[in-house]
């Protein structure tokens, strides 16, 4: 009987993504692009094609031999996308992952304690915020060194406080509400009440915020790439090819357009796809 | 008097706030005897929702004694509280907000059982469940909805099937009725006299609506300020109320008949003046009618003017 | 005060109102068919549980409805000569406080908590001061209607949350009647208040009304409220008035609609011993089916085979209304 009713609860979620057209596009954009990072290697090849630079057809615009033309160094930017994917995904994905755990745990925690607890992770988080976030991010990575996990990590720590912050205010709000005093009173853990009660009440805002933050995350890792922190060429990442592509914005666009128009479709799908999620699971909209 | 099963000592609850203590309960003395029903009366800001909520131990106590069993239940930690939670319970006035929006009814209802450890066989937590929901009257239909579906007053209904769930002696009942229609909350009002018959319960029941009380208690309590004003048994307190401050709660109920409209009458004047740090004084002098400077100076202690029945005022 | 005197004008008439919401998918019929006078000087009260749409009925007045769901199907809500119906917005904007005001159960949003309350009395006045009183007249008619409401005029450079609830109340109703209104809808101005508090707010609006010869429309779910305040009572259920009548009509009349008996049932009476109320079973239909009967019928003890299947009409006897198979045109015999 229970299990039966799981089933149909899975069920049920999952005909509502697929009855929301925007939800389904959006999901269906993401599973291309997975499998783009996925099969990177049989649609392309990464040697010769992404990374392979080619003087003789630097800057060419689109063609049947290159889709989305050529870059400055006459590697095919197509192929160099279809790579890159493996990369700024990694990095965008796992980025707000674990942004999300770490603002969780902090937030939820300082929220559902309160008192000195919550005073002692706030004033902490406060001190972390005071330093502009490019800089503590540069810092880290100085201190840990470069790589795309060190990165990952300067880029998790510099985000958590603002994550945190954001998931406290969330969780306070619920916190207080009369079902969860009731859960209590019904003799819950505090771990049961924050894992049943608290978290997916507070899920729907956080998913969208968690999806919202991945196209910053990747730009982020741009800038830093730009200051020679980053990610480093020729490695193919979304972020660094489009501001390399802006130094020839006006002659040829098509350079940063496309790893743009990439970077803006990845995050707008997941951002529909975190919208339609967040709707999927409440049981109030039908 | 030997079947008590929950006292209250001088129970004080204040607030530290910014400007000074607030205190929302003050020196409130009861003993419930099993199987009646308190009814606590007062106006909102009186204390007596954080009352409610000291008694069962979501607000820690500033002073005084909740006598349960023999044991000072002020002093609990939390695993004591959550055996106690068993068998004393509280039932919320919002019926919106007092069940989580994304659990199946059955689920809500299912919650005190499943951490309580009673029924640990699922099976048989499914039986309780469904023999719970016919208890308060819920169809069983309604065993895999969720709460947007339902109204408030099969809300309510779930609400006290989860209190209902762990079996316990003692209920405390924070405004039930007060966010539901006349026609809802009669036929609530009805199903918890029911109850209490049936199963023998102690209830405490916080209402700001006299009219309410009338048809479940045994006792009534007025508070005002956080204190007692009187106290009696519920029929003389209508019939006979002696205190000004209940005197004149009665008298400002509307009534839905011709010959009230008839009445002409004065309302008190004023409003309920600050709980925060109040100086010893009858609280209910400012707005008193038959206020004199003896009631300002010096507390004024309950006394008993008739048998069981408790009033603090100087002039009676 | 019971008898109807032809001569007393109407100050606001509805036929027939007819109002939906419409969403993607559904269609919710709020109010069906309403037709109710409003007399100069008089309060009206519209009675009836959550759902009713009374609040709907009191927006549709103040064409306030939400523009992108709720739309009036038909009927006239006739002010005077004017049908305000489909008239534009800012010739709505004129009529909506110089000439209807309308004060909401909650006090507490219906202030800016940013603003000093004299200054959001004075920014109501100021909005229809068609008089063009002078800033001085207009300082001086802020302290007027401060002092009228009974708030210590030396107050008005507070702010809202420095009042309490009830004064917050009254406030609200002194912006209300800041530009003098034909007439006041007043949607549950007390429900939020205490015994004492609403005995206070009732007397002060029974007393403001008669000073300003203002016509009221007040709605609530609280029998007793209606009893202490208004001269005719309109009972609402399910989007239709069921029964309509003067105060003594309703409260007094022998013959009532089911509904409204089942209503004073459920109250629970101070004055008696009886231990068991009696509540109307079941709950409102669905508003968004459209039903062929009466709409009570499946509540109602009294129900015929024939309620199911044919729609009351309002059946009159004299200034009484009932809109239910058991009475007749003219004469009200019980049963």
């Amino acid at each position: 009987m229970i299990k039966h009713k799981k089933q149909k609860k899975i069920k049920t979620i999952f005909s509502r993504i697929m009855a929301n057209k925007v939800g389904f596009g959006a999901l269906l954009v993401i599973v291309v692009i997975l499998s783009f990072a996925v099969f990177a290697d049989f649609i392309v090849d990464y040697e010769t094609l992404a990374l392979g630079q080619n003087p003789t057809e630097r800057l060419q615009e689109p063609s049947s031999e290159h889709i989305f033309g050529t870059d400055s160094f006459g590697r095919d930017i197509f192929a160099r996308i279809i790579h890159g994917s493996r990369y700024s995904l990694t990095f965008g994905i796992g980025c707000s992952l674990f942004i999300l755990i770490g603002g969780s745990l902090l937030g939820g925690l300082s929220a559902y304690l309160g008192g000195r607890v919550d005073d002692l992770i706030m004033r902490g988080l406060d001190a972390f915020m005071c330093i502009p976030s490019f800089l503590l991010a540069m810092a880290l990575i100085s201190v840990i060194g470069m790589g795309l996990y060190n990165i990952m990590i300067a880029l998790v720590i510099t985000s958590v406080p603002g994550s945190a912050k954001m998931i406290r205010s969330l969780v306070l709000t619920i916190v207080h509400q009369e079902y969860v005093e009731a859960a209590e009173l019904s003799g819950a853990s505090n771990f049961k009440i924050i894992v049943h009660h608290i978290l997916p009440n507070a899920s729907g805002q956080i998913i969208v915020n968690t999806t919202m933050s991945i196209a910053g995350l990747i730009m982020l890792a741009a800038g830093l790439g730009f200051l020679g922190l980053g990610i480093q060429p020729p490695m193919p990442e979304w972020g660094s090819m489009l501001s390399e592509g802006i130094k020839y914005m006006r002659v040829k666009p098509h350079v940063m357009m496309f790893p743009g128009l990439t970077i803006v479709m990845t995050a707008l799908a997941f951002n529909l796809l975190g919208d339609t999620l967040a709707d999927a699971f409440d049981p109030r909209l039908h | 008097m030997s079947n008590i099963i929950i006292e209250l000592k001088e129970l004080k609850k204040y607030f530290k706030t910014k400007h000074g203590n607030l205190h929302a309960v003050d020196g409130i003395n009861i003993k419930l005897e099993k199987g009646k029903t308190l009814g606590i009366v007062g106006e909102s800001g009186c204390g007596k929702t954080t009352l409610g909520r000291t008694v069962i131990g979501l607000t820690s106590a500033t002073d005084g004694e909740v006598i349960y069993n023999g044991e000072n239940t002020t002093k609990y930690k939390i695993a004591d509280k959550r055996k106690m939670w068993k068998n004393i319970q509280l039932i919320f006035q919002d019926p919106y907000s007092s069940i989580n929006p994304r659990h199946t009814i059955s689920r809500i209802i299912e919650e005190p059982l499943i951490n309580s450890g009673l029924i640990k066989n699922k099976k048989k937590r499914k039986v309780k469940v469904l023999e719970l929901m016919e208890t308060v009257g819920l169809s069983n239909q309604f065993y895999d909805s969720y709460p947007h579906e339902l109204d408030g007053g099969r809300r309510q209904r779930v609400g006290i099937a989860r209190a209902l769930a762990t079996e316990p002696e003692i209920i405390i009942f924070d405004e039930p009725v007060s966010a539901l229609d006349v026609s809802v909350q009669a036929q609530i009002l009805n199903l918890l006299m029911k109850l209490k018959e049936e199963k023998q319960l102690t209830y405490m029941f916080i209402t700001h609506d006299l009219s309410v009380v009338r048809h479940i208690s045994d006792e009534i309590m007025v508070m005002y300020l956080g204190q007692c004003v009187e106290r009696g048994p519920a029929k003389k307190m209508f019939d006979a109320p002696k205190h000004p401050y209940t005197k004149a709660l009665l008298s400002a109920i509307p009534l839905p008949s011709i010959e009230a409209r008839a009445q002409e009458f004065e309302p008190i004047k004023g409003e309920i003046t600050s709980p925060i740090n109040p100086k010893p004084s009858c609280r209910f002098a400012p707005r008193c009618s038959i206020a004199s400077e003896a009631c300002i100076g010096k507390n004024i202690p309950l006394k008993e003017v008739d048998d069981e029945h408790f009033v603090a005022c100087i002039s009676i | 005060m019971s008898e109807i005197n032809c001569d007393i004008n109407t100050v606001l008439e509805i036929e027939n109102l007819n109002v939906e919401y419409v969403n993607q998918n559904t269609r919710i019929y709020a109010v069906n068919g309403v037709n109710i006078t409003l007399k100069k000087g008089k309060t009206l009260a519209i009675v009836g549980e959550t759902g009713a749409g009374k609040t709907t009925l009191a927006y549709s007045i103040m064409q306030l409805l939400p523009s992108r769901t709720g739309r009036i199907k038909n009927g006239k809500i006739k002010f005077g000569k004017i049908d305000i119906v489909n008239l534009d917005e800012d010739s709505m904007r004129v009529i909506r406080g110089n000439l209807i005001s309308m004060i909401f159960q909650d006090p507490m949003t219906s202030l800016n908590p940013t603003i000093n309350v004299g200054m959001q009395i004075k920014e109501s006045i100021e909005l229809h001061n068609n008089d063009k009183k002078s800033k001085k007249q207009i300082n001086e008619s802020v302290d007027e209607i401060l002092t009228l409401v009974g708030i210590n005029p030396e107050r008005k450079d507070d702010y809202p949350h420095q009042f309490s609830g009830g004064m917050k109340q009254r406030i609200v109703i002194a912006m209300a009647l800041a530009c003098s209104p034909q007439i006041l809808i007043a949607d549950e101005p007390t429900t939020a208040l205490d015994v004492t508090i609403q005995a206070q707010v009732l007397n002060m609006m029974t007393i403001l009304k008669k000073q300003n010869d203002m016509s009221m429309i007040f709605i609530t779910h609280d029998l007793g409220v209606v009893a202490k305040i208004c001269d005719e009572v309109a009972v609402m259920y399910s989007g239709e008035i069921i029964e309509f009548g003067t105060f003594e009509d309703i409260y007094g009349g022998k013959s009532h609609h089911p509904y409204t008996d089942g209503l004073f049932g459920s109250i629970p009476d101070i004055k008696s011993d009886e231990k068991w109320l009696k509540p109307i079973q079941g709950l409102m239909p669905d508003p968004t089916l459209k039903i062929k009967g009466c709409r009570f019928a499946e509540r109602c003890s009294k129900c015929m085979d024939f309620c199911r299947e044919v729609h009351p009409k309002e059946y009159k006897v004299g200034s009484h209304m009932i809109r239910c198979h058991l009475f007749k045109q003219g004469i009200f015999s019980n049963e």
